[in-house]
C-alpha cells in the first residue's frame, strides 16, 4: 500500500501522508477518512468543489485539531466516471482507491464498492489500488461505467518466505531461497506436485523418468549433482521430512526452495543436496469458504516409436547378414514380397508385419480429478478440509475379464487432509494436521510391458494366432480347439507382448500414508517480550498391501508352416509334452503387506524470539528434534539435532544471520556421530539508503547478500559401515568387508553471492545468484585392491570430493495496462558444473582414463569412441589401426571406426577415453507468462535444458537386437555405398558378432538430448451465473482448458529426452525396462467457489 | 492453561536433554568375533565350508568340471574348443573378450567367476591353515582332515587359475589390507612345483588324520557313503600332483627338460599304486556312464562333486541338450558334438579314423564306411553321442519323410518332386537350438529327453583313475618311451594305455603306434581326449601340448544327412557328407588366446604382477 493521496495541508506547503485505513460512511455520502497520524477525524466537503476538509487530532501532538484540505476532482474539465470495484469472487471493495494517473485527485470507493471520480480526459487513466490486491491502470476511454475485478495479489503473499523451522519477511531474507504459490501448481494441470514445479522455480531442475500410472514423480535436483552418493534434496512438508508427490496440489500452499549454506545449514547432514520445504493450505479468519474442481482429460504418449514395416525391416535383415557373410539367413526376394504383400491369409502369419503399438496401445489414457475443499475459521478455530481424487488410466490394451481379472494399468488416488488451529488461549495455539492418501495402483505386474514392445520384432511371429488360422491348420492332438490363439515369440529371446498383455497376469496394490501433526505454540510475552515456544510431535506411516492378484494363464503356440501337410502336427505348444493340457482357473489371491513400509516418528521443541528495538530488529530460535524411521528393517533409523539460528537487522538495510546444525545419526562410527554445521550470511539492502532512494527513485529494490557455511549428506549406501566382523549365512561363515572405521557424513561447503534488483516500482526486476561448492569426505568404493587378496574388499570410505558452480539468473515483468490486460513475464536461467576432484581410480589407469577431473554424469573410461567417421573401402579396413588382428574378419565398409585415441596403430582399451558432455544438463531455463483481461486468465511456461546426453543404447542404437527382427528409426538412415553421410552405420547382426559390434558408437550411444519443451498452456474463464448466485449462492464459476508437454522441440531422434538412459538393459534402474511413456495431458476443468 | 503449557515444556525439556546420549547408540549385535569363529570345531568348520560352499559363486565349485548351476557354468570347457558346437559359448572363446569392455566372464558374479573365486578359496585355506590349532575341541585327526583339505584346496585352485591365465605366485598366508599387493608372477612351471608341494602336505596331512581314503573300500559296509564324501582326500591330493606335474612337464610349461617327465611320470605311478592300495578301481564298461551320471559316486572317482537329482527339464541341464531333446525349441543349441571329435573315436578294432588315410585305412580293411560310418565303433561312442538313426526308444517319428521309429532322427530329405526340403523332427530348422553338427551329446546325460521325462542322478568327476593312468601313458612315453616304465613301475607307458583301452573292450593300442615316442605321444592324446571328453580337460590339454594353433587352424566339421533311400550306395538309406560348419561356428586361433585376459581394471592394478603375458583378447 505505497499509493498516496496528495493531501493538501495548511500551513505546511504539501506533505505526503498514506491513506492507511478506511472507517466508515457518514449518510452524507462524504467519506469519512482517518489520515495518517490523526485520529477522530471528520471530512466535510467544501461547499462548491470536490475538494474536502479534514478535520482531526494528530496523534503525535495528541491535543491539537488540525484541518486538512484534500483535493477532490476538479470540475471545470473532463467527465464523470461511474464504476464498481470488485474483488475475485465478484464482492464488492469497499475503500479502494481511485487515484487519477498524474494528478492528486483520488476517490474511495464505498460500501458497495461504488465510485464516482472526476477524470480531466479520454486519455486519463485511473490507477485502482486495495491493500491485498493487484493494482490495476485502467484508461477511461470514452466509457462512462467502468467493472473493475482486482485479483489477490500473489506477490503479497510471497512477502513472507518459509524458511527451515519457521518463516521470514522476503526483505529480511539473506539465503538462497525461491517459492512458489499453490495456485500456480494448480494450473500446471499436473497432478504430481513433482511434475508441478517443473520451470517454476530458479536452479531447480525435474526430471521425470517414467508417465506409469502411479509411479508418475519426477526426480528432483537443486542447481545440478552434487555426488555420486545421491543427488535429491531433503523434502519437508509442514517441518517434517515426508515425501511430497502424492500431495493434492490442491493442498499445496506454498513450496519453499533452499538452496544455499545460510538456509540449510539448520538441517546439518541432511541438508547438502538442498532442501524442499512444502506448506499445506490453513484456514484463515473468515466465513467459510468452499471450492469445488473437476477435471477431465485425455493422456497420449509425449513420443511413441515410428513404426517400420516388415518389409523394410527384413530388407535392412539381408544387408547385415550379408554384411555378416551369414548368407544361409539371407531371406529371398520372393519372401521380402510376402512381407508386404502376403500372397494367401497363411502367408500374414508366415511373413507377419506386426505394428506393436498400434496393435496394443488405446488412443489415449483417461485421466480425472476432482478436488473438494473447505477453508474458513472463527476467533477460536481455523480450519482447512480437502478431499482430492485423482485417476489416471492405462495407454496399453490390457485384458479384462470382467470379473477379477483387469491388467490394464491404473490409479487411484484419494487425498484428504485437515488442518486445525485452536486458539486455546490468547497466547496459545494449539494445530492438528491429519493429511494422507490412500492409493490403488493396479495393472499388469509387467511392469516393463513398454519395453516388450519396443523390443519385439515386427516380422518374426504374428501378434496372435486369429480364429481363422485354426480353423484352415486344424490342431490334430485337439481336433475340437476353436478360437484365437497366443503365438510364441519364436526365435527371440524377447516375450510376445500381445501375451503379456492377454496372459491376464494382474496385481492390485493398495497403499495408504498417513500423516499426522500435533503442535502447540506458546507465546512468552509474560516472560520477555518476543519470545515464543513450540513443541510438535508426528508420526507418520506408510503401508502398501498387494489387494489382489490374480492370473490366468494361456498357452502358446508356435504354427510351425513346415509340419503343414506333413503328418506332424503342425501346431505346437510351447514346453509341449505328451500330457493333455487344461485350461486352468483364474488364480486370485491377495498378497501380504509390502516390504516398503514404514512408520516414522518425529518430534521437536523449540525457542524463538522476535523482537524489534527502535530501527534494530533481532531474531533468534534454539530447536532440538528428534526422528525415528522404522522401515522393514531390523534397525531403526535415528536422527537428532540440534539448531541455532540468529538473526539481527539494522533498518531493514543491513541484515546479519547465523544459522547451526548440530545433527547426529546412528549411521555414523561413534567418533563421528554428530557433526557441526555453521553458517553465516550478510545482508545489505542498498535501495533503503537515502542516497539512492535520492538518487535513482527508480530503483525500487537493490539487495546485496552473501552466504557462507558447511551442510552435510548422510547419504550412505550401506549402514553399519564402522563395523566388520564374521557373520553366518546358510551355515556359512563369511569375512565381512574391512570397516571404514572413520565412517562420516559427505560435508559440502557452500557459498552463494546474490543480487536482487527491481526497477520502476518493480515492474520490472531482476536477480542474479553465483554460488559454488566443495564437497569432500564423499563415501567411495575402493577400487585399487585386487583379486590377489581374495577378501571381500574394503567398505566404503569417506575420500571422495568435488566441487560445482554456476549461477541463476531470474528476470521478470510486471505490466498492468490501462485496458485492462494484466500480464506477468518470467525467464529464468540456470548453469551449473561440477567436477570431481578425487575418486578412487586404479593406481596405473592412463590419466586421461581417471574419473577425478571429470563431470558426475559424463561418459568417462570404458566408454567406447570413434573418430565419428565410417569404413568406406575394403582398402580403408585394412589400412586402419586393428584391433589385435580380429577386426578385419568381421568389419565391412560403412562400419563405425574407433578412434586410435592413443595412435600406437592399435585399438584397444587404451582408446577409450572420455566424451564430452554429461547426463545432467548445465543449462536449464523456463520462460512463462501470465495474463488476465477481464474474467479471462491464461498462463504458458515453456521448459528447456541445454548440454544434456543421454545414453542410448541396447534396442535404441543398435538394429536385430537379441535375436529380434527389429529396427528402429534411429536406424533407418544407415550406410550405404551411396548414402556416406548416414546417421547410423551399415546393418549388423549381433548375432554373428557376438556383440553389438559396430553399433556401439560415439554419437550414437551417448547422444545429444537437449529438449524445449510446452510445459504448461492454461486459459480460464470466469463468471458468475445468476441463476446458481441465486439458488445455490455460488460466488464464483471458472471453466478452463489446460494442457501439459503440449510438445516437444529435442534433436533426440528416439525417446524422451528427458530420460537419462534410453537402453533396453534390463539391470539398468534408468533405462527403459521399466519404462512407461511420459503423458502429453489435456484437461478440461470446471472449479466453483461458494 | 499457561502454568500448565509451561510445566509440560520443562517435562520435555528435562526429559530430552537427559537422554540424548543413548538415543544413536544403536547398532546390530555384533556378529561373530574371531575367537569365536576359530575357537570352536563346528564354527570353523563354518567358515572352512566356504571353501566349497561360499555364495555368489566364489567357491571352488567354479573349477569343477561339470559343475552347472547357471548358464555359462553349464559350457564347461569343453564348449571352448574343437569338439562341441555349442554356438553361442564357443563363439564366446574368440569373441566375448574382444569387445572392448572386456569379458563379464572373468568377474561377474552371476557368471563363472573363476578367477575371483579361486582367490577366494586360497584366503580361505590360508586363514584356516594359520588358525587351525586354535580350535580348543577338535581331536588332532579332526585338525589335520582340515589342514589337508586346506592344503589341497589351496593347490587346486591355484592350479584353476595358472591353467587359465599362466603363473601365479603361490600365496601361503592370506593377505592383509596393509600388505603389498603388487606381487610377481612365478612361472607356470614353478606355479605347477608349488601346487605339487601342497599336495604333499595335503597328503601327509591326511595319512595323519587316516583319511587318505574317507569311505571304506568297495564291497564293504558304507562304501561311497562317508559324510564328506564329496570332500578331497589324501588318494586325491597325490592324484592332483600328478596332474601338476604333467601340466609342469608338457611342453608349454616344461622349464626342466626330460627331468620333469620324469618326475610326472614318478607322481603318476605313485598316485596310481597308492589308489589301487586303497580300492579305487576302473568300473566295468557297463557301468562306464556311471563316472558322469545314474550314480551318485562310484569307486572310480578319486574326487567328485554329487550335484543331485536333475530332471530334463532342469534348466541347467537344458543347456546341454538340444532343443529338440530339451524341450526348450526357442534357444538351447545343447552340447553338439564336432564331426572332429566323432572321428576321434576308433573303430572297435582299434582303428583311428581321425584323417582321410586313417579312415581309408580303416576302410580297406572292411573296418569301416563312410556311408555307414556309426557302425563298429568304440562303445565309447555309442555312450557318448546321439548320432543319427542311434536307438532311441521314445522319439517320435513321420514315415512320410523317412523318419523310424524308436532311434534318433537326425537329417533331412529332399523331395524329388517338388524340390521342398523337410528337417526330420530332431533336426527341425524351426528350431533354433536344432544341431548344426549332426550330433548331440549323450555322455553326461543319458537318455534324457523331453520325451523320455527321466529324472538322473548327476555327478562331476574332478578327477578319477583312468586320467592317472593316461597321465602315466603320456608321462613315461616322453620320459621312458612307448615301452619304457618309470622306476619301480610295474606297467610301460603302452601297458597303462591299455589298461584304459580294455576297461571299454578295446583292443589293446596297435604295435605300429608303440614304435616310437611321437606315435604313441598322438594315440595317447587321442586316448585322453576320447575318454575324458566332456570332462574339462581339452582346453587346457591342447594348450599345454602347444597344439592348439594346429587344432585350431583346421576347419571344424560337422555331417550333412540326407535320407535317400537304401540304395547299394548308401547302405542306410543315409547319404553321410562332412562339411565344414559355418563361418560364424568355425573357431580361429590368434596368439593371443594361450591364456585368458584379466578384468581390465586389473592391468591398471599391477606393475610387479606381469601381466603381459595375458594380453587382452582384441
Amino acid at each position: 500500500m505505497k499509493k498516496n493521496l496528495e493531501i493538501y495541508v495548511p500551513n505546511q506547503k504539501h506533505k505526503r501522508i498514506p491513506f492507511l485505513n478506511f472507517l466508515k460512511i457518514t449518510g452524507a455520502a462524504v467519506p469519512l477518512l482517518l489520515c495518517f497520524g490523526m485520529i477522530n477525524a471528520t471530512a466535510s466537503n467544501i461547499s462548491g468543489s470536490n475538494d474536502f476538509i479534514v478535520k482531526g487530532k494528530l496523534s503525535d501532538s495528541g491535543i491539537k485539531t488540525e484541518e486538512l484540505k484534500v483535493m477532490g476532482p476538479q470540475q471545470r474539465n473532463g467527465k464523470n466516471i461511474r464504476g464498481v470495484v470488485l474483488d475475485e469472487k465478484g464482492e464488492p471493495i469497499i475503500g479502494a482507491n481511485i487515484l487519477v494517473k498524474g494528478t492528486s485527485q483520488g476517490v474511495i470507493t464505498d460500501v458497495n464498492g461504488k465510485f464516482d471520480v472526476r477524470v480531466p480526459s479520454e486519455g486519463s487513466v485511473l490507477v485502482i489500488s486495495y491493500i491485498g490486491y493487484q493494482t490495476v491502470e485502467i484508461k477511461v476511454g470514452n466509457r462512462n461505467d467502468l467493472k473493475v475485478n482486482l485479483m489477490d495479489d500473489t506477490e503479497q503473499l510471497a512477502e513472507v518466505v518459509v524458511v527451515g523451522y519457521g518463516v521470514q519477511k522476503k526483505e529480511s531474507v539473506v539465503g538462497a531461497i525461491t517459492q512458489v504459490g499453490g495456485k500456480s501448481l494448480t494450473e500446471t494441470g499436473n497432478s504430481d506436485v513433482t511434475g508441478a514445479i517443473a520451470g517454476k522455480l530458479s536452479g531447480v531442475l525435474t526430471m521425470q523418468t517414467t508417465g506409469l500410472p502411479g509411479k508418475t514423480q519426477s526426480d528432483i535436483l537443486i542447481r545440478g549433482v552434487s555426488s555420486w552418493n545421491g543427488s535429491s534434496p531433503l523434502v519437508m512438508v509442514d517441518g517434517v521430512e515426508r515425501d511430497f508427490s502424492d500431495l493434492d496440489p490442491n493442498e499445496v500452499n506454498t513450496i519453499s526452495v533452499l538452496k544455499d549454506a545460510s538456509a540449510t545449514a539448520v538441517f546439518g547432514a541432511k541438508g547438502a543436496n538442498g532442501v524442499i520445504l512444502v506448506t499445506t493450505k490453513r484456514g484463515v479468519e473468515s466465513k467459510p469458504q468452499f471450492d469445488v474442481s473437476a477435471s477431465y482429460g485425455m493422456q497420449t504418449p509425449t513420443w511413441t516409436p515410428k513404426f517400420i514395416d516388415g518389409y523394410q525391416t527384413m530388407s535392412m535383415w539381408n544387408v547385415a547378414e550379408k554384411n555378416g557373410r551369414s548368407f544361409s539367413k539371407v531371406v529371398s526376394d520372393d519372401i521380402l514380397q510376402e512381407y508386404r504383400h502376403p500372397s494367401t491369409r497363411l502367408n500374414s502369419l508366415r511373413y507377419p508385419n506386426v505394428d506393436w503399438f498400434d496393435l496394443l496401445t488405446r488412443d489415449f489414457a483417461p485421466v480425472t480429478n476432482a478436488n473438494f475443499n473447505l477453508r474458513g475459521g472463527t476467533n477460536f478455530v481455523k480450519y482447512f478440509c480437502s478431499l482430492g481424487y485423482y485417476h489416471q488410466g492405462s495407454i496399453f490394451d490390457g485384458f479384462d475379464d470382467g470379473g477379477y481379472c483387469d491388467t490394464h494399468y491404473k490409479y487411484n488416488r484419494f487425498n484428504y487432509r485437515t488442518n486445525l488451529d485452536f486458539n486455546l488461549t490468547k497466547t496459545t495455539t494449539l494445530s492438528l494436521n491429519i493429511g494422507g492418501d490412500i492409493s490403488t495402483t493396479s495393472g499388469n505386474s509387467q511392469g516393463n510391458i513398454w519395453w516388450y514392445l519396443y523390443c519385439a520384432s515386427a516380422c518374426n511371429y504374428p501378434a496372435y494366432y486369429p480364429a481363422w488360422a485354426l480353423e484352415e491348420v486344424p490342431d490334430t492332438d485337439y481336433p475340437d480347439a476353436s478360437g484365437k490363439r497366443l503365438a510364441l515369440a519364436q526365435g527371440e529371446k524377447i516375450y510376445n507382448p500381445y501375451s503379456y498383455l492377454y496372459q491376464g497376469t494382474f496385481n492390485e496394490y493398495t497403499a495408504s500414508k498417513l500423516f499426522t501433526d500435533l503442535q502447540l505454540s506458546q507465546d512468552l510475552g509474560f516472560i520477555t517480550k518476543g519470545l515464543s515456544a513450540k513443541a510438535k510431535v508426528s508420526f507418520n506411516t506408510y503401508y502398501r498391501n498387494q489387494s489382489l492378484t490374480a492370473s490366468w494363464t494361456f498357452p502358446e503356440y508356435t504354427l510351425m508352416f513346415d509340419n503343414i501337410g506333413t503328418s506332424l502336427n503342425p501346431w505346437v505348444r510351447d514346453g509341449e509334452g505328451n500330457e493333455t493340457w487344461i485350461q486352468s482357473p483364474l488364480d486370485i489371491n491377495v498378497g501380504g503387506l509390502q516390504g516398503d513400509y514404514y512408520k516414522d516418528l518425529y518430534y521437536e521443541a523449540s525457542l524463538n524470539y522476535d523482537r524489534s528495538f527502535g530501527k534494530n530488529s533481532v531474531s533468534g530460535l534454539f530447536l532440538f528434534n528428534r526422528h525415528q524411521n522404522d522401515p522393514n528393517t531390523e534397525y531403526s533409523y535415528y536422527n537428532e539435532s540440534w539448531v541455532g539460528r540468529a538473526t539481527y537487522d539494522y533498518a531493514k538495510k543491513y541484515l546479519v544471520e547465523f544459522n547451526v546444525g548440530y545433527t547426529g545419526s546412528e549411521r555414523f562410527a561413534p567418533s563421528n556421530r554428530f557433526g557441526f554445521f555453521p553458517s553465516a550470511a550478510v545482508g545489505w539492502v542498498a535501495s533503503e539508503e537515502p542516497f539512492i532512494k535520492k538518487n535513482a527513485p527508480w530503483l525500487s529494490l537493490l539487495k546485496f547478500r552473501y552466504s557462507d557455511g558447511l551442510v552435510g549428506s548422510d547419504y550412505a549406501s550401506s549402514r553399519w559401515l564402522y563395523i566388520s566382523d564374521y557373520s553366518t549365512s546358510s551355515n556359512i561363515i563369511y569375512e565381512d568387508a574391512v570397516a571404514n572405521k572413520d565412517a562420516q557424513w559427505e560435508e559440502a561447503h557452500k557459498r552463494d553471492l546474490g543480487v536482487e534488483t527491481g526497477f520502476l516500482d518493480n515492474m520490472f526486476t531482476f536477480s542474479a545468484d553465483f554460488f559454488d561448492e566443495h564437497r569432500s569426505k564423499m563415501l567411495l568404493d575402493v577400487q585399487s585392491n585386487t583379486f590377489l587378496i581374495g577378501n571381500n574388499g574394503f567398505k566404503q570410505l569417506n575420500r571422495g570430493k568435488m566441487k560445482k558452480h554456476g549461477y541463476e539468473l531470474e528476470l521478470g515483468f510486471n505490466k498492468q495496462t490501462a485496458y485492462g490486460l494484466n500480464y506477468k513475464l518470467k525467464g529464468m536461467f540456470s548453469f551449473n558444473e561440477n567436477r570431481i576432484v578425487y575418486k578412487d581410480d586404479y593406481p596405473y589407469v592412463p590419466n586421461y582414463q581417471k574419473v577425478s577431473g571429470t563431470a558426475q554424469g559424463a561418459k568417462t573410461g570404458g566408454s567406447v569412441s570413434v573418430d565419428g567417421g565410417y569404413y568406406t573401402s575394403v582398402d580403408d579396413i585394412h589400412n586402419y589401426p586393428t584391433t589385435g588382428g580380429k577386426s578385419l574378419d568381421y568389419i565391412v565398409p560403412g562400419d563405425y571406426k574407433y578412434l586410435d585415441f592413443t595412435s600406437d596403430g592399435v585399438l584397444s582399451s587404451l582408446d577409450s577415453y572420455p566424451i564430452k558432455g554429461s547426463l545432467y544438463a548445465p543449462y536449464s531455463y523456463s520462460l512463462s507468462g501470465e495474463f488476465t483481461y477481464r474474467n479471462w486468465e491464461a498462463s504458458i511456461l515453456f521448459q528447456g535444458v541445454q548440454g544434456k546426453y543421454i545414453n542410448f543404447r541396447g534396442t535404441f542404437q543398435g538394429e536385430f537386437n537379441s535375436d529380434a527382427k527389429r529396427v528402429h528409426e534411429a536406424q533407418v538412415n544407415y550406410w550405404t555405398p551411396t548414402n556416406r553421410n548416414a546417421d547410423h552405420a551399415t546393418m549388423n547382426d549381433p548375432e554373428i558378432w557376438g556383440g553389438y559390434g559396430s553399433g556401439a558408437l560415439y554419437g550414437q550411444q551417448w547422444r545429444k538430448s537437449d529438449y524445449l519443451r510446452l510445459k504448461q498452456i492454461y486459459v480460464g474463464y470466469s463468471f458468475k451465473p445468476k441463476f446458481l448466485v441465486n439458488t445455490i449462492n455460488v460466488s464464483k464459476v471458472t471453466v478452463y482448458a489446460s494442457g501439459n508437454n503440449v510438445f516437444t522441440l529435442t534433436n533426440l531422434v528416439e525417446g524422451d529426452p528427458e530420460q537419462l538412459d534410453m537402453s533396453t538393459d534390463t539391470s539398468n534402474a534408468y533405462g527403459t525396462y521399466n519404462y512407461y511413456p511420459l503423458m502429453a495431458t489435456y484437461k478440461l476443468g470446471i472449479k466453483i467457489i461458494f | 492453561m499457561k502454568k500448565y503449557i509451561l510445566y509440560i515444556f520443562c517435562l520435555a525439556g528435562l526429559w530430552t536433554f537427559s537422554s540424548c546420549t543413548d538415543y544413536l547408540d544403536k547398532a546390530p549385535s555384533s556378529g561373530l568375533t574371531e575367537d569365536e569363529v576359530f575357537g570352536n570345531l563346528t564354527n570353523f568348520r563354518q567358515f572352512f565350508d566356504g571353501v566349497y560352499n561360499a555364495g555368489s559363486n566364489l567357491n571352488i565349485k567354479c573349477a569343477y568340471n561339470a559343475y552347472f548351476q547357471i548358464w555359462d557354468q553349464k559350457a564347461s570347457w569343453d564348449c571352448l574348443t574343437d569338439l562341441e558346437d555349442q554356438a553361442r559359448m564357443m563363439r564366446k572363446e574368440e569373441k566375448q573378450a574382444t569387445a572392448f569392455g572386456q569379458s563379464v566372464y572373468i568377474s561377474d558374479t552371476s557368471r563363472r567367476p573363476l578367477l575371483y573365486a579361486m582367490f577366494r578359496v586360497i584366503r580361505r585355506c590360508n586363514i584356516a591353515l594359520q588358525k587351525v590349532d586354535q580350535i580348543a575341541d577338535a581331536t588332532e585327526a579332526d585338525k589335520e582332515d582340515l589342514r589337508g583339505q586346506a592344503y589341497l584346496c589351496r593347490g587346486f585352485a591355484t592350479m584353476a587359475a595358472v591353467n587359465v591365465w599362466g603363473g601365479m605366485p603361490h600365496i601361503v598366508a592370506p593377505i592383509g589390507v596393509d600388505d603389498e599387493w603388487d606381487v610377481p608372477r612365478l612361472s607356470p612351471y614353478d606355479s605347477y612345483l608349488g601346487i605339487a608341494a601342497d599336495m604333499d602336505s595335503a597328503y601327509a596331512a591326511f595319512q595323519k588324520a587316516g583319511l587318505v581314503r574317507r569311505d571304506p573300500g568297495p564291497g564293504e559296509v558304507g562304501n561311497l557313503n562317508d559324510t564328506y564324501q564329496d570332500r578331497p582326500n589324501g588318494v586325491a591330493a597325490k592324484a592332483l600332483k600328478s596332474r601338476a606335474l604333467l601340466y609342469a612337464a608338457s611342453p608349454l610349461n616344461n622349464r626342466a627338460g626330460q627331468a620333469a617327465w620324469e618326475k610326472a611320470a614318478e607322481a603318476s605311478w605313485e598316485a596310481i599304486r597308492i589308489a589301487l592300495q586303497y580300492n579305487y578301481v576302473l568300473l566295468p564298461a557297463s557301468d562306464y556312464y556311471q563316472n558322469n551320471y545314474g550314480a551318485k559316486y562310484t569307486n572310480e572317482q578319486i574326487w567328485a562333486y554329487y550335484l543331485g537329482s536333475y530332471a530334463y527339464n532342469n534348466g541347467a541341464l537344458q543347456g546341454m541338450l538340444s532343443g529338440p531333446m530339451a524341450g526348450q525349441v526357442s534357444y538351447w543349441a545343447g552340447w553338439n558334438p564336432t564331426q572332429n571329435l566323432v572321428d576321434m573315436y576308433e573303430t572297435k578294432w582299434g582303428d583311428p579314423l581321425n584323417t582321410e588315410e586313417d579312415r581309408a585305412r580303416a576302410a580297406a580293411l572292411g573296418h569301416y564306411n563312410e556311408q555307414n560310418p556309426y557302425a563298429n565303433r568304440d562303445p565309447r561312442f555309442e555312450s557318448d553321442i546321439i548320432y543319427n538313426q542311434k536307438s532311441m526308444p521314445w522319439s517320435s517319428y513321420d514315415a512320410s519323410i523317412g523318419e523310424n521309429k524308436n532311434v534318433a532322427n537326425i537329417f533331412y530329405y529332399v523331395d524329388p518332386k517338388t524340390g521342398k526340403t523337410s528337417y526330420s523332427s530332431m533336426t527341425s530348422h524351426s528350431y533354433v537350438g536344432y544341431t548344426h553338427t549332426g550330433y548331440m551329446q549323450s555322455k553326461l546325460t543319458g537318455n534324457m529327453s523331453v520325451r523320455n521325462k527321466v529324472t538322473t542322478l548327476m555327478t562331476s568327476s574332478i578327477i578319477r583313475l583312468a586320467e592317472l593312468y593316461l597321465n602315466y601313458a603320456e608321462a613315461a612315453n616322453e620320459a621312458y618311451g612307448p615301452n619304457g616304465s618309470a622306476p619301480g613301475a610295474t606297467l610301460t607307458a603302452a601297458q597303462a594305455l591299455n589298461v584304459v583301452r580294455n576297461r571299454v573292450n578295446m583292443p589293446d593300442i596297435g604295435s605300429r603306434y608303440t614304435a616310437s615316442r611321437d606315435l604313441f605321444r598322438e594315440r595317447v592324446k587321442n586316448e585322453r581326449t576320447v575318454e575324458l571328453n566332456m570332462e574339462g580337460h581339452r582346453w587346457v590339454d591342447v594348450r599345454r601340448w602347444k597344439d592348439a594353433p594346429t587344432v585350431y587352424a583346421g576347419p571344424l566339421y560337422g555331417m550333412d544327412i540326407q535320407y535317400v533311400g537304401k540304395s547299394r550306395e548308401y547302405p542306410t538309406g543315409f547319404k553321410y557328407t562332412r562339411v565344414e560348419l559355418e563361418a560364424a561356428r568355425q573357431v580361429k586361433w590368434k596368439d593371443f588366446m594361450w591364456y585368458f585376459p584379466f578384468n581390465t581394471s586389473d592391468y591398471y592394478k599391477f606393475k610387479n604382477f606381469d601381466t603381459s603375458s595375458n594380453p587382452l583378447w582384441q
